[in-house]
């Protein structure tokens, strides 16, 4: 370190005083990085989320259902969650195919369960046609796809991790969405491909030829002409148009479109967790200012004679104060540094819980940019509470802390 | 023995004004106390010293004679007076002015415990020199080694005995080759062995620097050591106008 800068010579003081008073130093950078941590994780988390949730809607723009509600029929479709909101004849899937405007349709159904996760009926064009995302299409890592009317199933990559299936093996579904041991079909299904991961909710799914859960064993007659839903890529206005169709004059289905407005608004539904965490962070902030406030007295106590011979030597009051100011921004640089690791830490929790849960990926929990206003905060947070210190440290007289003795 | 008192406007080697580095005029100074009232605690109407010369003022404890030092350092502002050092007068500097002036110019030697507690021998001496901007770790090393302290250049004063803090404050003084030190009572918790091997320290290396020095204490014996000493009393006239 230069100490013939002023700079250098501040930092290296600040220095010896953040080794001075190591341990109350560091739990006072430890509350602002929990603070700081706990404010960039929910900041971060809710975006991310809301992103991957949006960019794993499988390259749709609409579902069409049962009547219900948007929300669950969207959470259901395409995200395999929650319960379907119930059936549609076949001929609605038919009509809404060749409505002009829509660019693709696929029927699913579901009803079924391996293990716990999901068996979900379709269309293997699906394989074959659709962009999950843009210019993506699925891809095989091992196999083919289902035929259309085999007991064949296309098992998604973290099912197959899961549960270790492999090509050529053989399972019988359960009945129902959760798994229950005394509900197994009699149906034998054949694995014939493994998919390669998404990083989307159709990781966490069995897909298996529509007719397949159509015509399960077990299953009434009425789910044979039924679907449970028709996931839809459309192009110009058609939304609009299939809006007013079947959720303003029509009382037969539910048209969920967009999906990212759909999720928009169940994120929103979702503030109040965000703000309650959030409301934790500021208090913990506060107590992290109040912290470096009490630190940085107590160094500023035991070191007023220092300062006073700092004085004595021909130092400025400015890098007196300086020093004071020096510590407190080594203890919110720390804490700041501790905040990004804290929310790394809570970020790949969460990560490994969604991704668990629902097969959304959630994109990595990096710093970028528009996350710097937010550091400088925590650092100004620290700097905040060694104000008042180095105040008192620019004010105090050199000569009764020197004491002299006669 | 016989002792030389030296009075700077009664002296013949000080008549020659140009070769006075530091000259004193009028110098006033009182406290305010809490009940309004001001408590005069300096008032020495003339006082010279010339390029080098080493004094000691001797006086009773409480007395005012640190606070005469603090007021020559600029670390406190006079009432009124003036205090010229190599022709410039410190009384008429801002605050920042004296700082710098102190930095430059001048070493100070406190009575013992006054080295920073978190640094070392040798960070101790640096700091001094970093203070002027001029933080230069060979010199360092050699004036602890002048003081018998390059063994313990990397201890901390809390490792180091009452004397050894000493030694390294008066390596500290010199750290910016001062025209001027003053020393604070430098041998007050120092045994009788040890402040007669510091004065002597301090007075061969200001020697050596071409150096001055004003060295204040409230003990007698301290003259002893000085070819120029003063009573304190002498000098102070607080008080006297009334008697």
């Amino acid at each position: 370190m230069n100490l013939n800068s002023k700079v250098g010579l501040i930092f290296f003081l600040a220095r010896k005083g953040f080794r001075q008073h190591f341990f109350a130093s560091l739990v006072a950078a430890f509350s602002i990085a929990l603070a700081g941590g706990l404010l960039l994780s929910t900041m971060k988390i809710q975006k991310q989320t809301q992103t991957s949730f949006n960019n794993a809607s499988g390259g749709f723009d609409a579902v069409l259902g049962a009547r219900g509600s948007k929300l669950q029929l969207i959470l259901n479709a395409l995200f395999h969650l929650d319960a379907s909101p119930g059936n549609l004849p076949w001929e609605q899937y038919e009509l809404i195919k060749n409505t002009p405007g829509v660019k693709e349709a696929y029927p699913i159904a579901v009803g079924d369960n391996y293990l716990g996760y999901r068996l979900v009926g379709t269309d293997p064009k699906l394989f074959y046609d659709h962009e999950w995302k843009k210019g993506e299409k699925y891809k095989l890592r091992q196999g083919r796809i289902f035929s259309e009317m085999a007991k064949e199933a296309l098992v998604g990559s973290f099912v197959a991790k899961k549960l270790n299936l492999k090509i050529g093996d053989r399972f019988q579904p359960y009945h129902g969405l959760n798994f229950k041991e005394d509900t197994q079909h009699e149906d034998i299904y054949v694995v014939v491909g493994l998919l390669e991961a998404t990083g989307t909710p159709s990781d966490k799914v069995i897909w298996v030829p529509i007719k397949g859960i159509q015509l399960m064993e077990g299953h009434d007659q009425e789910m044979a002409q039924s679907v449970s839903a028709v996931l839809l890529s459309l192009k110009g206005a058609a939304g609009f148009n299939l809006e007013i169709r079947y959720n303003r004059q029509g009382n037969l289905a539910t048209f969920a479109w967009p999906v990212a407005a759909t999720l928009a608004s169940f994120f929103d539904k979702m503030n109040w967790f965000r703000g309650v965490l959030q409301i934790i962070a500021y208090v913990i902030a506060a107590v992290g200012v109040l912290m470096v406030a009490s630190t940085m007295h107590s160094s500023l106590n035991e070191r007023k004679r220092d300062f006073a011979i700092l004085r004595s030597l021909g130092s400025s009051r400015f890098i007196v104060m300086g020093v004071i100011i020096g510590h407190a921004l080594l203890i919110s640089l720390l804490g700041t540094l501790g905040s990004i690791l804290i929310m790394q830490g809570i970020g790949w929790i969460t990560q490994t819980i969604i991704s668990e849960q629902t097969g959304v990926l959630l994109d990595g929990m990096n710093l970028q940019y528009e996350d710097l206003w937010l550091i400088g905060g925590i650092i100004l947070t620290g700097l905040i509470g060694g104000l008042g210190a180095a105040v008192n440290a620019y004010r105090s007289d050199l000569v009764d802390n020197l004491q002299p003795s006669s | 023995m016989t002792r030389k008192i030296t009075m700077s406007a009664s002296s013949e080697q000080m008549r020659d004004k140009d070769l006075h580095y530091l000259e004193v005029r009028s110098l006033k100074k009182a406290f305010s106390m809490r009940d309004g009232t001001k408590l005069p605690v300096v008032d020495v109407p003339n006082f010279n010293l010339i390029k080098g010369q080493q004094l000691a003022i001797f006086g009773k404890s409480g007395s005012g004679k640190s606070t005469f030092l603090n007021l020559l350092a600029g670390i406190l502002k006079a009432n009124s007076g003036s205090i010229k050092i190599d022709n410039t007068d410190l009384t008429e500097l801002p605050e920042s002015g004296r700082d710098l002036m102190r930095s430059k110019v001048m070493g100070y030697v406190f009575q013992s415990f006054h080295l920073l507690q978190g640094c070392t021998a040798l960070e101790n001496v640096l700091v001094a020199m970093a203070v002027n901007g001029n933080a230069n770790e060979k010199k360092a090393k050699e004036l602890l080694s002048f003081v018998d302290m390059s063994e313990r250049e990397n201890s901390l004063p809390a490792q180091l005995s009452i004397g050894q803090q000493q030694r390294v404050g008066i390596a500290r003084a010199l750290a910016n080759s001062p025209k001027l030190i003053l020393a604070d009572e430098p041998t007050g918790s120092l045994d009788p062995e040890n402040a007669s091997r510091s004065i002597e320290l301090l007075k061969s290396l200001c020697k050596a620097n071409g150096c001055a020095l004003i060295v204040v204490s409230h003990d007698p014996s301290i003259i002893n050591c000085f070819e120029h000493s003063m009573k304190w009393e002498d000098l102070n006239k607080v008080g006297k106008e009334d008697k």
